[in-house]
């Protein structure tokens, strides 16, 4: 008996291990299927009764910003206008969407719009550099975790970040209001942009803005790369801040990022209509964008790099902002080097500056006759925290032609540039516009001026 | 004992299946999401592809974005624009599907068994690592992908002229791979093959008897090849093609390989490719017809000096001739059979030229009856000037001594005689034009001068493109 309840208890034990039925243990209420199923079922509701559209921002990686404006409806439809283009900006056009299961759900833009432009591989369309990529922009979107446990709550949703699928871009939609709907559909984008064109033309060229005080910070505006920068004096140096790019709205330009100052941080720069005014919004104060027809920073921070790598003093009797002085011992020069011997024409004569090695390269242009020659010299030069020069001769100094001209060219390098200090800035003139001026600390009456290239 | 042992062991053991097998019920309230396939809400386009390629064909279009579909995950590619979807689809089913049936008289089976079961189309154009750009493929028959939709105009002929070789270049392809052709069209350019073939220009294919470079990659390329050529550009089309080589050989080749197509077709499938080919280019001709060829330029525009027809020659017997016209030739043609004491010489004919830009040649040749096998010939010189609208006035008949030619001497001798014509055109404002307004085509064409200032004086002859034809 002992036997058989032995036997019994240990098949009974086998049966138990084998026979408990298995439980589940989820972590959520619902299969993921299911879960699925209620995200896109809800993303679609959220996204087809926002009545007035939504206000959708894309900083693609590529470069630029773009706002579409653009209204999903329950039929699978979706109406759009983009900052684009001027088409883009005033003809609203219609294409598809759905939303995709995939592995996460997916809001996907399936017929060409505007939204596909800068997406568009081929760059004449995309406006990107080579065919391909286009501006890595996207036409695939994801919910972050955030919005799907938002949805999953039922809670109202406003304003949202939607991922781009294949290139990650951040892409803000926000509900618009029936106002703004108008506005759109009836180009409010292409004003934008025709406002912020017809500020620049009529603006002198050189804009900035006084964040705190009086020191006037360089405003920096690409239409060609939709970008943003600030530039302004700091350590004896310059400084930049950004850029961000910027995507236009019915009232602003909207920046890919804040751009700060001290304490000032603004990333949406406004245009006011009325008054014509550009103005950045600190607190509930206008700074104002404004425009200079001179440089705001220093010449002497650029001189040596691109665009700002010569200054070339003309072939002239007189100049724009030549002292009495140079004109006199240019003349000199002029007299000095036609009878030296070799019968050279003094043309003009061009500074070279590296600012990298902190070179000076002189060349002078000295035909004989018709055959053309230039002679070269080569200095060193050293610039002070207040951006003064001096010169010195590097070794070798005298380069080709240099050593028959060396005398003849005497009262401009040899006794002035060599010698004294100089201040390099701008000079501008009302006709030739902004040249490059050496003035002589030490002989006030030396100056004179180039054209900057 | 050992039977309750046994009788408990298997109660326990039954017991143990029983419960270890209990089944989990499956459990069907939670949703397989897009099981099925994705599914949206049906607008046109979907109902058109609906209706006129899925219910008869089982073909399936997928022109909604879906980078899975399209096969690389890599490429920044966009969906068509809609707008570009349909006539896209209504060309290829005009230009490829319905020539196949129409050859099979109405039949639809062959095409219904290897059309490919899945069209894809890519609104932007694909680019690839190396620099090409691909515009179609073909997944082993099942799909067909074609790409830069956005940029067809279904109404530019040289576009869907390309575009459709693709599609009939791939679905060539599914026919060969169910039933191959003859190892005999492999071995008409035996050797020529080559994975060269993007580097090689057409000319050089073409005389080594390749329609096309691809076709230089391997037999079933160069085999899809011909056959998309001919299908899609027409008989003279791909004479056209292949007469861009002067090379016999490589000409001669290539004809050999479109009548073992031919024969592939016939034997194979029981298609007469003729009459394929003359479907498609039916078909092509209504979607995208070739211009009208421009209309012949008028007369005026190329008759005269330096221009395409230099002379007019009249002979004397005309009756395309005004009244006003023919009482002057007669007139002239009596003094001329009067001359030197009724010596009966009789105008042949009489021929205009313009021989230089001021001055034009008037030429009457005739024959004196003494000598009647030789012909003489009496010129004359008119100065002219051509006006605005193409009409050429003249000047007066100068005529010259001997001393200068024969003719302008013989031309002083007679001059009396034939005044009467010489009157005729001298002061006219005479304007070229094709008497029924457009050329005939006839040999030679016939063109006539007309009086500017009276409708009723004109006459007719035969256009010369020299300027002396005696």
């Amino acid at each position: 008996m002992i036997n058989v309840i032995r036997k019994l208890s240990i098949l009974s034990l086998l049966v138990l291990m084998f026979g408990c039925k298995k439980e589940n243990d989820r972590v959520f209420e619902e299969e993921p299927s299911e879960r699925q199923a209620k995200v896109i079922d809800k993303l679609y509701t959220m996204l087809t009764t926002s009545e007035n559209g939504w206000k959708v921002t894309i900083y693609p990686k590529g470069g630029k910003g773009f706002r579409h404006w653009m209204k999903l409806k329950s039929n699978d439809r979706v109406e759009m206008v983009s900052d684009f283009n001027v088409t883009s900006a005033t003809v609203p056009k219609e294409s598809t969407f759905r939303i995709s299961a995939l592995q996460t759900p997916t809001l996907i833009f399936d017929t060409y719009n505007y939204i596909h432009l800068p997406y568009d591989p081929t760059a004449s369309i995309s406006g990107g550099t080579t065919n391909g990529t286009g501006l890595l922009s996207d036409i695939e979107f994801f919910p972050g975790a955030g919005l799907v446990d938002s949805l999953l709550k039922d809670l109202p949703v406003s304003k949202t970040t939607l991922i781009g699928k294949y290139n990650g871009n951040y892409t803000i939609f926000e509900k618009a209001t029936a106002a703004e709907e108008a506005a759109y559909k009836a180009g409010g984008l292409d004003k934008t942009r025709n406002n912020i064109a017809a500020f620049i033309s009529t603006t002198p060229k050189f804009l900035y803005v006084e964040l705190e005080g009086t020191q006037k910070i360089q405003f920096n505006y690409a239409a060609t790369t939709k970008t943003i920068s600030l530039s302004y004096e700091k350590d004896n140096g310059v400084v930049t801040e950004g850029p961000a790019t910027f995507a236009h709205t019915l009232n602003s330009l909207k920046l890919s990022k804040a751009l700060k100052y001290n304490n000032i941080s603004f990333d949406e720069i406004f245009y006011d209509e009325a008054t014509k005014v550009l103005y950045i919004l600190n607190g509930s104060n206008r700074i104002v964008v404004k425009g200079t027809s001179a440089p705001i920073l220093p010449l002497h921070y650029f001189l040596g790099s691109t665009g700002y790598m010569n200054i070339v003093a003309p072939d002239a009797t007189t100049y724009a902002g030549w002292s009495p002085d140079f004109m006199a011992r240019r003349a000199q020069a002029v007299t000095s080097l036609k009878n030296g011997g070799y019968n050279l024409t003094l043309k003009a004569i061009t500074f070279g500056f590296n600012r990298t090695l902190k070179t000076l390269t002189i060349t002078a242009n000295i035909p004989q006759n018709t055959t053309n020659y230039n002679a070269l010299f080569y200095l060193n030069f050293e610039k002070d925290a207040n951006g003064i020069y001096k010169f010195s001769k590097a070794d070798p100094y005298l380069g080709t032609n240099g050593g028959i001209t060396e005398t003849g060219l005497a009262p401009i390098i040899g006794n002035r540039i060599l010698t004294d200090k100089f201040v390099i800035e701008y000079y501008s003139d009302p006709v030739l516009g902004n040249l490059g001026m050496f003035k002589s600390v030490e002989n006030p009456d030396f100056y004179f001026t180039g054209t900057i290239n | 004992m050992k039977y309750l042992n046994k009788i408990i062991f298997l109660l326990f053991a039954s017991m143990l299946f029983i419960t270890a097998c209990k089944k989990e019920k499956l459990d069907t309230s939670s949703p397989i999401v897009d099981l099925g396939g994705e599914t949206w809400a049906q607008g046109p386009i979907d109902k058109w592809i609906l209706d006129s390629l899925t219910m008869p064909f089982n073909v399936e279009v997928l022109y909604r974005w879906n980078q899975y579909a399209v096969g690389d995950l890599n490429k920044t590619m966009t969906p068509p624009d809609e707008a570009r979807v349909l006539p896209l689809l209504k060309v290829m089913k005009k230009i490829w599907i319905d020539p196949y049936i129409i050859a099979k008289g109405g039949d639809s089976a062959l095409m219904k068994r290897y059309i490919t079961k899945q069209i894809v189309l890519v609104g932007s154009r694909s680019f690839n690592t190396n620099g090409t750009e691909t515009l179609g493929t073909a997944d082993g028959g099942k799909k067909i992908t074609l790409f830069a939709v956005n940029e067809i105009d279904s109404s530019n002929r040289a576009v869907v002229q390309r575009r459709m070789r693709t599609v009939h270049h791939e679905f060539a392809h599914i026919f060969h791979q169910t039933v191959m052709f003859t190892p005999d069209f492999e071995r008409i350019c035996v050797g020529d093959y080559t994975g060269d073939w993007t580097n090689q220009s057409e000319a050089t294919a073409l005389s080594k008897g390749f329609i096309s470079p691809y076709a230089m990659s391997n037999k079933d390329e160069d085999f899809v090849e011909t056959i998309a050529h001919a299908l899609v550009y027409g008989p003279a089309g791909f004479d056209s093609i292949v007469n861009r080589t002067n090379d016999a050989t490589g000409k001669s080749k290539i004809y050999r390989k479109i009548a073992m197509v031919k024969h592939y077709y016939k034997s194979v499938w029981d298609l007469d490719f003729d009459l394929l080919q003359a479907e498609v280019q039916k078909a092509l001709n209504a979607v995208a017809p070739l211009p009208p060829p421009p209309p012949p330029a008028p007369l005026k525009d190329i008759f005269g000096f330096n221009l395409r027809y230099k002379s007019l020659r009249i002979d004397a017997v005309t009756t395309q001739a005004s009244s006003i016209y023919n009482t002057a030739f007669n007139t002239a043609k009596a003094g001329l059979a009067a001359f030197n004491n009724n010596g009966g010489r009789y105008m042949d004919s009489i021929l205009i030229s313009l021989t230089t830009a001021d001055s034009l040649l008037l030429r009457v040749r005739y024959i004196n009856p003494a000598n009647p096998t030789s012909f003489l010939l009496a010129d004359y010189l008119y100065k002219y000037t051509r006006n605005a609208d193409g009409s050429i006035t003249l000047g007066t008949a100068t005529s010259f001594p001997s001393t200068r030619t024969t003719a302008f001497g013989n031309g002083t001798t007679v001059r009396t005689s034939i005044l009467a014509l010489l009157e005729y055109f001298q002061g006219k404002t005479l304007l070229p034009k094709y008497p029924s307004g457009l050329p005939t085509g006839s040999n030679p064409e016939k063109g006539g001068l007309y009086d500017n200032n009276n409708a009723n004086s004109f006459f007719i002859g035969n256009l010369n493109d020299t300027y002396i034809t005696y």
